[in-house]
């Protein structure tokens, strides 16, 4: 065994020996001060002026450091400047009157000195910048006044001028020693700003605009994603007010990598078309921001229609408004990792002679096949992604409908879980077909109620409990069920498989099953909430079309939880593995 | 340098597990001494005004252990159970601020006691590759520690260590083994008053290369 670990401990031990590389934050106060050099905004001054000056400390030749407001500041003609040591004007001489002063900064034993003269020169203009300036909410201008002097020298005088603003609801201006000059703009609107020095005025029109956006966020950040799949992105705008709303149909989408990923332009959905990387970018005006996109779970080689084949029966009837009867097809994608998974919703589906069935290319019915006349030759059925194809016959009959018979026939569920029945036709010389989308649901009594939404057909939901007739109508034939609904008490809630895992393009179905105090159990898949906290990892196929069907999407652990009601969440580890 | 150093030290180790032993393996008591260098990784050391790095110079490092070889086809198998005491001292040679490099001055000096294990490999003919590891105690001193000049630190602390090691044994008679070894040592982050009463913390993890002999009784 050391011999095996001897290169593993020669490994571990040099990647120990690299160091950190942590840049240091805390400044250097142990080198010692060696001298100060003051710098100053101007080398002389106006009466009744400012100047700033600014102090600078070389420790021994190694670095320089200001220390403004770290020396002892002194006018040694305070009749003609006075400097401040207060902390916000720390440095900064005031002129009293016409003279030379002496201003030293000391620090320790450490001091350096500047000769200031005050002239009596007197203001003859004021000018202000900038000039009629737009503003955005939110954001802030910083005007500056400069001031010309009747012995021909110019002078900053942005601390010395009294700002003021017209109209202080749509701007602010400060005229405190952190912020004069400083304009705030908070409304949308029309503001004069000046400024006041000597005797002398200035001043400009100041536009505030509405709020520009400052930043941009896309929401997924940094996703993968299967391969034909798609997704909605969303991007949310940072404005300059402070505030925040979704400009997801404002935007220019746009994917780095049109062979991996493509995005509607403008309203942000992606479909994406094969494994790989690409970028999605949101973008308005000058302000955008990228995220990154993987595809995982291979490339489409393959598409099989399910059912295989269909035959399909167009009643025949003397009644009014005989319909069609209808067949959810499913395209089942197989891709070049060796997975398989549903692409209804990416195919775009085809019927060939027309006339005889329309199949549905929108929304949640995608895939569905209605019919519209008896064929004696099948048609053909046609699945396409890109160049991708899949096709299979479709034969439509045309019979009479000899009698309905809904399954199961006696039943008995929970209070506030559900039930599925279906109904199967059977024709004159054949053949049966279900009829569990095309009839008509109803339940007789208060116990269960229908639920009409897509791909829930025949699915009764116990509402209290009793007993409830469940009827089928189709073709002018009926037929009944009877649902007992029961008030139980939950006792656990069993999800399997317990110990999940499965790879990248990789599927997993999830069954819950409540076991109840009375020692009866159900099968609830339908009835819980499910949940996954780490899309990136695993997503859920369909929740309508097939409830509990998971999908691995990249390599990770994710937490499923499921809840049946308002009973306690289940938890479980969820794996995608290699 | 310290990256190159490190490899430096632990190529040998690669090409010494080549032979096989000339001698039966001693078991009972032994003593053993080492010396050697002992370079000393930059440290992070942080206070309440940020963080600053100490660099050190490469430096010595001595050693004592009183131990046990283990019966071979023992329980425990083959390998020494030892008690070590070692000292390693590194100069401060330059701290790193915001500003920038300045020089150091001072010593950081570590004086530890370690109980060790080690396990043998006896593949090979004249040479006994081992591993081991060891926890412990040491007291860190910080000893008048200067930044250009100015005192910094004249502490010390006493602090949980730990050390990994791997050599080979030359097996000079039975129970003389000369043994070429290198140790990491490292500590919990010694905490230590400056000399104007603030505290810092720095880290301490060294890498020695030892030779010494082991004589057994």
């Amino acid at each position: 065994m050391p011999k095996l670990l001897l290169p593993l401990i020669v490994v571990l031990l040099g990647l120990l020996g690299c160091s950190e590389d942590d840049s240091p934050t805390r400044p250097n106060d142990f080198t010692p001060l060696t001298s100060i050099e003051i710098v100053s905004q101007n080398p002389s001054i106006a009466n009744l002026t400012s100047n700033q000056f600014t102090a600078i400390g070389n420790f021994s030749g190694l670095f320089t450091r200001d220390i403004t407001a770290q020396v002892l500041w002194e006018s040694s003609v305070p009749g003609v400047a006075t400097i401040s040591t207060v902390a916000e004007t720390v440095g900064r001489a005031t002129a009293a009157s016409p003279g030379t002063t002496t201003v030293t900064a000391r620090l320790g034993d450490v001091d350096a000195s500047f000769e200031l003269l005050v002239s009596d020169a007197v203001i003859n203009a004021l000018a202000i910048a900038p000039l009629t300036p737009s503003t955005p909410t939110g954001l802030t201008t910083q005007f500056s006044a400069v001031g010309t002097f009747s012995d021909a020298t110019t002078q900053d005088l942005t601390f010395d001028a009294v700002w003021e603003s017209s109209d202080p609801a749509v701007a602010t201006i400060g005229n405190s020693p952190v912020d004069k000059g400083l304009a705030r703009a908070l409304t949308a609107g029309p503001t004069t700003i000046s400024a006041a020095f000597g005797g002398q005025t200035q001043s400009t029109d100041m536009t505030v605009t509405d709020p520009a956006l400052v930043s941009l966020a896309i929401e997924p950040a940094n996703a993968s994603q299967l391969s034909l799949t798609s997704s909605e992105y969303s991007a949310t705008g940072s404005f300059s007010d402070g505030t925040s709303s979704d400009i997801s149909s404002q935007v220019a989408w746009t994917s780095t990598n049109s062979l991996v990923a493509e995005i509607d332009a403008t309203s942000g959905r992606v479909t994406t078309l094969a494994q790989g990387n690409a970028s999605i970018r949101a973008a308005l005006g000058d302000v955008s921001a990228t995220t990154s996109l993987t595809v995982t779970g291979g490339n489409l080689t393959g598409i099989q229609i399910l059912p295989a084949n269909p035959v399909l029966v167009h009643p025949t009837s003397t009644l009014e408004g005989a319909v069609g009867t209808t067949r959810r097809m499913t395209a089942m994608g197989s891709f070049s990792n060796g997975t398989q998974r549903d692409i209804t919703e990416m195919v775009t589906w085809e019927v060939l002679p027309e006339g005889v069935a329309t199949v549905s290319n929108n929304g949640v019915d995608r895939g569905l096949v209605s019919t519209l006349a008896a064929t004696v030759n099948p048609a053909t059925l046609s699945a396409t992604f890109r160049t991708v194809t899949a096709s299979t016959s479709l034969s439509v009959l045309s019979r009479t409908l000899a009698s309905l018979e809904v399954t199961p026939v006696d039943s008995n569920i929970a209070v506030g879980t559900s039930i599925r029945f279906q109904v199967t036709g059977t024709f004159v010389d054949g053949p049966t077909q279900d009829l569990t989308r095309d009839a008509l649901w109803s339940a007789a009594g208060t116990a269960a109620s229908v639920d009409n939404s897509s791909f829930k057909e025949g699915r009764l939901r116990g509402v209290q409990a009793g007993t409830a007739t469940i009827t089928a109508s189709f073709g002018g034939q009926t037929a009944d069920a009877t649902l007992t609904v029961t008030s139980r008490a939950l006792q656990s809630l069993n999800i399997a498989p317990t110990t999940p895992t499965t790879g990248i393009g990789g599927s997993l179905q999830f069954s819950a099953t409540a076991v109840y105090t009375d020692g009866n159990t159900q099968i609830v898949t339908e009835d819980v909430t499910l949940s996954l906290n780490n899309t990136n990892v695993a997503i859920f196929a369909d929740a309508s079309k097939n409830p509990g069907l998971v999908y691995g999407v990249n390599l990770g652990t994710t937490t499923m939880t499921a809840q049946l009601g308002s009973e306690p969440v289940q938890s479980l580890t969820l794996n995608v593995l290699q | 340098m310290m990256k190159r150093l490190t490899y430096l030290m632990c190529m040998p180790m690669l090409l010494l597990a080549l032979c096989e032993p000339a001698w039966s393996a001693h078991q009972g008591v032994y003593l053993g001494a080492f010396y050697g260098m002992t370079l000393l990784q930059e440290a992070e050391a942080r206070d309440a005004l940020g963080t600053f790095n100490l660099d050190f110079e490469p430096g010595q490092a001595a050693a004592l252990s009183l131990g046990y070889d283990l019966d071979p086809q023992g329980l425990l198998g083959d390998g020494r159970l030892e008690l070590e005491y070692a000292r390693r001292s590194n100069a401060l040679d330059e701290v790193d601020f915001l500003e920038g490099k300045v020089d150091g001055d001072g010593d950081l000096r570590a004086e530890s006691l370690l109980l060790n294990t080690y396990g043998v490999y006896r593949g090979f003919r004249g040479w006994v590759p081992y591993l081991g590891a060891g926890i412990g105690a040491a007291r860190i001193t910080a000893d008048d520690l200067q930044v250009s000049g100015q005192p910094l630190a004249d502490d010390d602390k006493v602090v949980f260590a730990y050390q990994l090691g791997v050599g080979v044994d030359f097996p000079l008679t039975q129970s003389l083994i000369l043994d070429l070894g290198y140790r990491f040592f490292g500590t919990a982050r010694p905490e230590f008053t400056a000399v104007d009463g603030s505290k810092f913390k720095t880290r301490y993890l060294s890498h020695s290369a030892l030779l010494g002999l082991r004589i057994g009784f």
